[in-house]
């Protein structure tokens, strides 16, 4: 039975050998065992460098950007292949461009989780199913993967893609039972405390370094709101009126675009839970308009559809001279 | 470095489309103010930042004079401003054309668009101790003749002996008998000699890509020719980096750069 | 001078540093004030350069009235003494200050502000000072030296500022303590050269390391956010903007980074580094090859803080090795 990383190898020398792209995202090894890097890989040589990510957190979609015009093939969790079915919609990218390796995740684990609990570790062997070993200067412990899995991928509702041109014949791990805990949870908490959580998390740590906004596939605008004179909408220190607007407002940019691939969380050097917001978001997209980002390319984009039983009426004249409001 | 209060004692627009306007500046403070042709300074405006503009006046000149071209957040609330308003002012600032080199050789300056304004003031610089230099020719290009900066000089500077100066437009234009064609042809046709020579060459990248083979041919070296760059700026100290071409910053290292030393760095600009 | 502190009176001597100037002692984050307690984990991720370089610096405030004249601001007079400090970090504020000298703010600050300095006896894979040329137990940046060993603390000043922060408590040192702390400064460098690419890269033509081809795949992965250039020790880029409330402004200084598009965008929309290439070529050749020729060090003292929390994967050694190697 081949393994995961064997399974993905064998993937990516076909799609080289039948031409079906140019080349594909994938993953090579990063800068230590922590982090992984997503690479363009296009000729036979190169294959031998791709691995499966234990820990990945990047979005591969977000690369697509940098190789316009190119065919191509991408490794494709849930979370990518909604990313690229919100790319295509939002006209970025064509179909036909690219050739999605659909990939039933088994979820990346947290390196913070990890290195919070074990310091030291020198060394993972991670079987991309339940169980991963750790290996520190003095020992060796078994863990359960579970346990130190990034929380987006702990309560991910899409680990399975429903979009890719292949299936790669692997189990990934279960859908979330509970995927909005983490948000009721902050939900639940009376204003004050959920200010406190807000300052304590994102007001009073935030560097501005833009790694979260940089780090998603659907921030793609050339101009982003944040480099904008005139007027300029927020300011560049990390006052935390500045903070608050700039995370809320790119939240907003994301409402029911988002596809909770975790990329912006994963990048934050900080850890702030920047995911949390629009994961909330999407929740409010889902439960006002039964509308999630990326599952399907007929379903028409959330904001560019107006349908007769949206619960604003607003826009129907009619409806508004019955409620005698014009 | 903490900005000067400065006075605008005068404005006035230079341009038929209104997009570039002299401010005559007087300084509010005691601290002397000298400066070489070629160097700028910083205009600041409250609440808006600061942007860099080269000081077209000559150093004897009374006031102070800058021409801004209306373009961003800066220059557009300095275009907003009226007489008698007080901004601020850092400089001067950057390294300027080495005029003491210069002595005894043939100047030839060369100006492309609203590019003119430094080698304003060297012209008079350069007037102003005239017996230092040889031959003085000046040409000077815009697109339209309502593009033309310091008209009124221009006419007062045509009639000069002492100095060459040859107006062109891009275009033939009513009402205009001056020269016809792009600064890099007109240089051609004119062909000032290398010989002895230095070159001034202010203008968009354009003109500036056009008239560097020209001057080449005519026998100017590399290390005679000066270029003025532009970059984007935030302190003009050497402390913010954000000007820099290469290893060289544009506000301590240059503006001005001879194009042998251009040619060593990477084109950044 | 060699002083010897039993490791008990650590917090005598936090107490009688607290009484001289506002103490600061390392956090997980960033450096915090003195509490009455003190860990010593790893580096905080924000060097004390946030002491030095704030992330606002107000150097004007003015009224928004035309005519008005500004009010120069200079940093709080406040003596500080940062405590906990690594050799890296402190000899960080060397290198900026070859460049800073000038500066009124910064000048100020570090006028202001004493350093004590702990040395690293455990290894870390994350980073490499002697590889930059850095000795960690000369000092250098540091007002007083300190050292953590069998129960106790060896102190050496460094400079006339950090005679003055050694407790009473603490005894002139036994030759056998000086053995002690001279050998551990030998065995800390054995085996630990500078980096032979330092010496390749001075010798080397700058438009050919420029120009090389290995760029394009080294800054594919790169997601040009800031968390390299503010997580820094090293960096010191600024922006500078005016923030206006109401009636009232305030012209600031805040940390700014070359990766950004903005960096170099002029208000006309040209940009000469528009490609994400070129502003992470242009970081490095800053940093190793810039900075190197004119003052014969680079801009880097391997605290790792880049590599370690970079989510890209990117390798800085990659990189140094691939523009010395070209």
């Amino acid at each position: 039975m081949a393994s995961f990383a064997e399974k993905i190898k064998e993937a990516a020398k076909n799609v080289l050998k039948e031409g079906l792209a140019s080349g594909i995202l994938a993953y090579t090894k990063g800068q230590d065992i922590f982090c992984e890097r997503i690479t363009f890989v296009s000729t036979k040589d190169e294959i031998s460098k791709i691995i499966w990510p234990s820990f990945g957190g990047l979005n591969p979609a977000n690369y697509l950007k940098k190789l316009k015009g190119k065919k191509l093939a991408l490794f494709a969790p849930g979370c990518v292949a909604r990313a690229v079915v919100v790319l295509i919609k939002e006209g970025q990218i064509k179909r036909e461009d690219v050739f999605l390796i659909g990939v039933p995740c088994p979820g990346m684990l947290d390196p913070k989780k990890l290195k919070n609990s074990f310091p030291q570790i020198i060394a993972i062997e991670d079987d991309f199913k339940e169980n991963l070993t750790i290996k520190t200067p003095s020992t060796s412990k078994n863990l359960k993967r579970i346990d130190f899995l990034r929380d987006t991928c702990l309560y991910c509702k899409y680990p399975l893609p429903e979009t890719y041109n292949i299936l790669l014949p692997a189990e990934g791990k279960r859908p979330a039972k509970d995927p909005y805990a983490l948000v009721e949870q902050i939900e639940g908490l009376d204003i004050s405390l959920r200010s406190k959580w807000f300052w304590d998390q994102f007001l009073s740590r935030c560097i501005r370094c833009y790694a979260c906004r940089n780090a998603c596939p659907l921030c793609y605008c050339d101009f982003c709101f944040v480099d904008e004179t005139r007027p300029a909408w927020i300011g560049k220190s990390r006052d935390p009126i500045d903070v608050a607007l700039y995370h809320l407002v790119r939240a907003y940019h994301l409402a029911g675009r988002c596809v909770e691939c975790g990329a912006c969380q994963a990048a934050c050097p900080f850890d702030i839970p920047v995911a949390l917001l629009t994961k909330k978001l999407g929740k409010e997209a889902l439960h006002a308009f039964g509308y999630e980002a990326g599952l399907s390319l007929e379903e028409p984009l959330l904001f560019n559809t107006f349908h007769e039983n949206d619960p604003e009426d607003f826009i129907f004249t009619h409806k508004l001279k019955e409620q005698g409001k014009i | 470095m903490y900005p000067v209060p400065a006075r605008i004692e005068k404005i006035r627009v230079e341009t038929e489309d209104g997009l570039i306007k002299s401010f005559y500046l007087r300084l509010l403070e005691e601290k002397p103010f000298v400066h070489k042709p070629g160097q700028f300074a910083m205009l600041s405006v409250l609440g808006k930042g600061e942007c860099p503009i080269g000081i077209a006046s000559s150093p004897k000149e009374e006031l102070l004079m800058f021409s801004v071209f209306r373009t961003g957040l800066v220059t557009d609330a300095l275009h907003r401003l009226s007489e008698g308003m007080v901004i601020g002012l850092r400089g001067p600032m950057g390294n300027g054309y080495p005029v003491e080199s210069f002595c005894g050789k043939n100047i030839v300056l060369i100006a492309g668009g609203f590019a003119v304004t430094t080698l304003r003031a060297t012209l008079l610089y350069l007037l102003e101790n005239r017996k230092d230099f040889g031959q003085i020719t000046m040409i000077y290009g815009a697109r339209s003749p309502g593009l033309l900066l310091y008209r009124d000089e221009l006419k007062a500077w045509q009639k000069r002996k002492d100095l060459n100066l040859y107006l062109t437009v891009d275009r033939e234009v009513a009402g205009w008998d001056g020269l016809v064609g792009f600064v890099p042809q007109i240089t051609e046709k004119i062909a000032p000699s290398g010989k002895e020579s230095v070159a001034l060459v202010c203008g968009p990248p354009i003109m500036i890509k056009f008239t560097l083979p020209i001057l080449e041919k005519l026998g100017f070296s590399p290390q005679d020719i000066y270029l003025s760059l532009e970059n984007k700026m935030r302190c003009g100290l050497g402390l913010c980096r954000h000007c820099n071409v290469g290893p060289a910053l544009v506000c301590k290292d240059g503006p001005v750069f001879t194009l042998a030393q251009l040619k060593r760095l990477p084109q950044e600009y | 001078m060699l002083y010897v502190l039993g490791r008990e009176k650590l917090d005598n001597w936090l107490a009688f540093l607290e009484k001289k100037a506002r103490l600061f002692v390392p956090g997980k984050e960033k450096f915090e004030p003195y509490q009455g307690n003190i860990t010593f984990e790893s580096k905080p991720l924000l060097s004390p350069k946030e002491f030095f370089l704030p992330p606002r610096e107000p150097m004007l405030s003015f009224e928004v009235t035309p005519g008005a004249f500004p009010e120069k601001l200079s940093p709080s007079p406040d003596e500080r003494i940062i405590f906990g400090v690594r050799a890296c970090d402190a000899y960080a504020l060397t290198l900026i200050k070859k460049v800073y000298q000038e500066d009124v703010f910064f000048s100020l600050r570090y006028k202001n502000t004493s350093l004590i300095g702990k040395a690293c006896l455990a290894e870390s894979t994350d980073c490499f000072c002697w590889a930059m040329g850095i000795d960690p137990f000369s000092g250098s940046g540091l007002d007083l030296l300190f050292l953590e060993k069998d129960e106790k603390l060896l102190l050496k000043p460094i400079t006339e500022k950090g005679k003055t922060l050694v407790p009473v408590e603490a005894k002139e040192a036994l030759p056998e303590d000086k053995a002690l702390f001279n050998e551990i400064a030998k065995n800390f460098l054995k085996n630990k050269n500078p980096s032979p690419s330092l010496l390749r890269l001075k010798e080397k033509d700058l438009m050919t390391i420029y120009n090389a081809s290995f760029w394009e795949k080294l800054s594919f992965a790169c997601l040009n956010c800031g968390i390299c250039t503010f997580l820094c020790p090293t960096c010191y880029c600024f922006d500078v903007h005016d923030e206006v409330v109401g009636e009232k402004g305030l012209r600031i200084r805040v940390p700014d980074s070359c990766m950004f598009l903005l960096y170099t965008q002029h208000a006309s929309g040209h940009n000469p580094r528009r490609s994400p290439l070129a502003r992470f070529r242009n970081r490095f050749m800053h940093k190793f090859k810039y900075f190197l020729d004119e003052y014969g060090e680079p801009l880097c003292v391997g605290c790792g803080r880049c590599n370690t929390n970079c989510p890209a994967g990117i390798n800085l050694w990659e990189i140094i090795q691939a523009m010395g190697e070209v």
